[in-house]
Formats: C-alpha cells, structure tokens, sequence
C-alpha cells in the first residue's frame, strides 16, 4: 500500500483544527472593526499597529508571563516526585495511580475551577483554617488565588510526560551512580534529571503554553482584579466593547511567540534523542 | 592470600516467600579471582548484590577488608559492580562515563584527565573517550564498564555475567583479557557467572551455589575432580552417578556393589560396608578397549555414539540397569552394537559425600 496514504488523516486534522481556524483568525486581524464593534472584511495593519502602540497589554502580558513561569517552576517541583514515585511502582500500582492522575479530567474544567472558588473564598474552609493559625490570606482576586488554580489545573500535563521519561529509566544507571560513590542527591542531578530532560521540556511546554493564554482561571479566581493577556484577548471578544480585530491581532502575536518557544523547546527534545 | 577480602557469615535473603539465599558462608581472600558458579536462580547475583550493597540481608552479617559492612550503604564501599547491563550512562561519552567515580570524588581537574586516560588505556580504549556509548559495540560497551569501575581502584570488584551479552568469540577474547587485568592491578575480582567452563578457566577458586546455598568451595580442579555433592557433580561438566551399596573396606580402598557389577573405589571419606553410596565418574575419564583385554574393568555393548569432530560420545550399556556416558577423542572406528571394554584411572571413580543435594 501506499505510505503517503496515511499523511492524510493527519493532513486533514491540521486543516479542519489549524489552518481553516488560523486562516479565520488572520482574516480577522486584518478586517476593520465597525462602530457597532464587530468587523468590516477588508485589508489593514492598523490593528498590529495598535499593537506596538500603546502599551496598554503590557502589565497583563507580563502577569502572564510571571504567572507561567511560576505556574511551571510550581508543576514541575510538585509534579517530578509524583511521577518519579509512580514510575518506581509495581506495574498494577502504577496503572492505578496513573488512572488518579487522570481522573479530574473527567470533569468539566470550569467545574474544577469553581470547586476551587469555594474552597478559596474569605469565608471557605482553607481561609478560615488559615485564619485559626493566625495567617490572614486572601486568595480570590489576588495571583495566589490564580497561582493555586493553575497548578491544580496544569499539574497532569507536567506528571504524565515526566512519568513518560522516568518510565523509560533503566534503575541500574541510579545503582551504577550510587556504586561509583554519588550520593541521593548527586545521582538524582547527574543521572536521572539529565536523562529525564525530555519529559521536563515536553512537561514544562504542555503547562507554560496554555497557561500563557489562560483566561477561565483568573477571571474565576482573579476575579478581573489578576488581568492577564488571555483575559484580555477573552474580553475582545466577548467583553462589553468588542473589538475582534484588534483582539484576532493580540491571539496572533501570542501564537508567534508561542511558535517561537516552541521551536526552541523541539529542538532540545531532538538533542536528547538517545534517552529513548 | 591469607587476607580475608570478603567475608559473608550466615547471611540469608528472602524475596517475599522465597529464600533466595540461605545461611552463606563466605570467605574471598585479597587478590584473587573468586567466582560465583550456579544455575539461574540460585543466588549469585543477589549475593553479589548484597555485598555492592543494593539488598539488605534479612540476616547475617557482611564484612569488607575486616570491616563490618551490613549497613553500609553503596556509596560508601569500597567496592565496585561491573553491571550485567553495564549500565553505561547513555547522556555521557565515553570519558565522562570513566571520570564519574572520579568527579564524585572532586579530585582535581587534571589528576582526573590523567586517571581516565590511564584506564582507557588499560582496556585498549584510548581514542574513543569522545564517544557515546550508543555509538560502541556490544565488547566495547563492556571495556567501557570496566574501565568505570576500576578507574577508582575499588578493593575489590564485582562482575554480574559481564560477558552474558556477548558472542563466544568476543566472550574468550574477553576472558582472556578479565584475567590479564586482575593479574595487573592484584585486586579481588568477584565474578558471578552460569557458564562452568567459564568458570572453571578463570578462577583462582569458585563457589558453586545452588537454591541459595554453597554446596562447594574449592580449586577448579577440586571441584571438578572431587565434586562433593550429586549437584555439584552434575552441574560442572558431566558426570556418571552410580548408585551402589558398601561390600567391604581395606583401608582407604572400598569394593562398591553397583548392581550386578563391582567396582573398587579410593576413598577419601569414611565408608562402611552396606552403606549406600553414590559414585561419580567422568564420561571423558573412562577409556574404551577391546573387550578381551584383561585389563578392561567392565564390558559394555554400544549403544549409541554421536561424533561431533573433536570427541565422539558413546552410550555403553554395561548391565541392564547402568548405562554410562563415554567421551573420547581417539578415532578408534567402533560402531553401534559393538562389545567394548572400559578402563579408568582408580581415583576417577569418586564417592559423593551424601550430606547435601
């Protein structure tokens, strides 16, 4: 049979959910808005102008960055114990505690968010258990509160590629270092982080991506006083002064540099090919 | 040769239900070429790997050059394993492999260029420390191993079926240089194999282990000439089990009654006449003749032969409940259904002690 053949489920893939929305987008971010806020088709640079302009995206910009850094450093520090220890496991134990980690992603995301909503409001168990101890912390409206929320959200994404690399560890490599007179601590750095890299670049670009665009968490969580740059694009077009142009042009400079990580991240996962 | 290396008192492991290694009692002097003989499953590797420390014993007690080692964790002994595997460090070259145990050590920067250098050398190396080890063959990969483990001149090193992976050429190629290295640096190696031959060739002495536990330590040649248990006899090279009873005694000299037949046996373990003994006789010990020489010990009929080039095999049926195994080099031209006579040397028919299996 043909080998070209089988291009064509993932050509047609690409298209329906990539290029054919793209494309849309683009569309978009050249169009005119109209007075009434939606778009007038025609051809103008005028909305990635607005873009270098004014720098009134930047501060969220910067949140969203901090916010995906932190949210990732979190994930990652959290994350490669779990999925060190769940690869250690006997095989039985292992597929049930992998079948947990999946488990809340059989519930609506925005559910999620909200269940963390009650837990972290002024008047929920966590801030008065906090208050008992004598901690007063608001967590709704402030970037903790955010901060929270996205790691629980992301936290499977950085476990399961971690999971995925360590699996793959031969342990003899752990005894050879421990052999040759490496402490815990000396393995863990020379042997099994370094050969774990690609489950933390594939981990760490599963959760900074989408953070980086996240609107539902801060707007749940964030309460409109966390602005990120997801929650404005969000606001573009659906906030109360619409402006799909401009916000189809800001989608598209964040997919740029997304790319642009990306890339970078590709590479370093191609290097380390030999892990496999 | 005195200098106890290893010494193992009484120690026992279990995996779940199964002892894997039952009450071993072990001493391996400095500087020899001690191995670990026994079929898979026997132990040997989880005893190697209770001296690297990466098992605890359940009981007993570990002692390295003299000194307590039961729970002293790996790092921290002077010894080094050489992995089945090898467990080379695939995000490291060849040099870096070499210069782990080194920079662990924090030795300075040029001491530790000039050491690697050295044990690239010594395993004939030298130009390939830039490598991968993905980019190595199979004995490559392997010198690399050694070369890791020896580069900081560990007291003693451990070997699990180092040249389990290897072809048989390779494999003697190997061999010849394992002992070439433990000749040169005059450490203990402790070498754990399923390979008799293997064995046999390289040691200095051997242990041969079975479901856990020592049945014999000896010379090569002790073991093999002098098996002590059925096992034992069996399990190195091959073996002709006679069962029999005691006749009579004169002195070290005993008359065995093997069925029909009789046999006298030099005995270097008291016998009493009617007990129940064992003899064990090598197939490549019994000499074929014709059958009216005088000299012949028993007749037998052929049964069977298979010549393979280098020795023929014959099945000898010598009273209708003993058969043995024949091996001879000669090209003596008998067939099948042929009457022979066979000789052996008095102390190749040997008596097995019967206290273990």
């Amino acid at each position: 049979m043909n080998g070209r053949l089988l291009w064509w489920p993932g050509l047609l893939w690409l298209l329906l959910f990539f290029a054919i929305p793209v494309t849309i987008i683009a569309l978009i971010s050249l169009a005119h808005r109209a007075p009434d806020g939606v778009i007038r088709w025609g051809f103008t640079l005028e909305n990635y102008l607005r873009l270098v302009e004014p720098l009134y995206w930047a501060g969220p910009f910067v949140n969203s960055l901090l916010l995906a850094v932190l949210t990732t450093g979190l994930c990652l520090v959290l994350g490669y114990p779990v999925a060190y220890s769940l690869a250690r496991q006997p095989r039985a134990v292992k597929n049930l505690l992998l079948f947990l980690v999946i488990l809340p992603f059989f519930t609506n995301f925005l559910v999620r968010i909200y269940a963390w909503f009650i837990v972290l409001r002024p008047e929920g168990w966590l801030s008065e258990a906090l208050r008992a101890l004598g901690v007063d912390l608001v967590f709704l409206g402030s970037p903790v509160g955010v901060l929270i929320g996205l790691v629980y959200g992301y936290l499977p994404f950085m476990i399961l590629p971690l999971y995925a690399s360590l699996e793959r560890l031969d342990f003899s490599l752990v005894e050879a270092a421990h052999d040759l007179g490496a402490t815990r601590w000396q393995s863990f750095w020379r042997v099994i982080f370094p050969l774990s890299r690609s489950g933390v670049i594939a981990g760490s670009v599963l959760v900074f991506i989408p953070v980086l665009g996240e609107f539902i968490t801060p707007k749940l969580l964030g309460g409109g006083k966390v602005p990120m740059f997801g929650v404005l694009i969000e606001e573009k077009f659906l906030g109360r002064v619409p402006d799909w142009p401009l916000g189809a042009a800001m989608a598209l400079a964040l997919m740029g540099l997304v790319s642009l990580v990306l890339i970078r991240s590709f590479r370093y996962i191609k290097e380390s090919r030999w892990v496999g | 040769m005195d200098e106890v290396s290893i010494e193992l008192r009484e120690i026992s492991k279990r995996f779940g239900q199964t002892l894997v290694v039952d009450r071993l009692t072990l001493q391996i002097y400095k500087g020899e070429f001690f191995s670990l003989l026994g079929p898979s499953g026997c132990g040997k590797t989880t005893t190697l790997r209770i001296i690297a420390g990466f098992e605890r014993p359940d009981s007993g007690e570990l002692f390295i050059n003299g000194s307590r080692a039961t729970h002293i964790p790996p790092q921290e002994r002077d010894v080094n394993l050489v992995f089945q595997s090898y467990a080379l460090f695939p995000h490291l070259t060849v040099e870096q492999n070499v210069a782990f145990g080194l920079e662990i050590q924090k030795l300075p920067r040029a001491q530790i260029r000039e050491r690697v250098g050295k044990a690239l050398e010594l395993v004939r190396l030298s130009g390939l420390g830039a490598r991968f080890p993905h980019q190595l063959s199979g004995g490559q990969q392997q010198r690399v191993a050694l070369a890791r483990a020896l580069v900081t001149e560990p007291s003693v090193l451990l070997l699990d079926e180092p040249l389990g992976a290897l072809d048989l050429k390779l494999r003697q190629e190997m061999q010849l240089e394992l002992k070439r290295l433990q000749r040169e640096l005059k450490i203990t190696f402790l070498y754990v194999t399923h390979d008799q031959e293997e064995a046999l060739q390289m040691s200095d002495r051997l242990a041969v282990m079975h479901q856990g536990r020592v049945l014999q330590v000896g010379t090569p040649p002790e073991i093999y000439e002098r098996p002590a248990t059925r096992f034992v006899a069996d399990f190195i090279g091959e073996s002709n089990l006679l069962e029999g009873h005691v006749v009579r005694t004169v002195g070290q000299r005993a008359l065995v009654q093997i069925g029909s037949l009789q046999a006298n046996v030099l005995s270097d373990i008291p016998l009493q006449p009617h007990q129940r003994v064992t003899l064990a006789l090598r197939p490549e010990r019994i000499h074929l003749c014709p059958p009216t020489e005088s000299n012949g010990i028993w007749t037998g009929l052929v049964e069977a032969l298979f010549y393979s080039g280098k020795e023929t095999r014959y099945r000898v049926r010598v009273s209708p409940e003993v058969t043995l195994t024949v091996i001879s080099s000669a090209v003596n031209g008998i067939s099948v259904g042929e009457r022979v006579g066979l000789t052996w040397d008095l102390q190749s028919l040997r008596p097995i002690p019967e206290r273990l299996p």
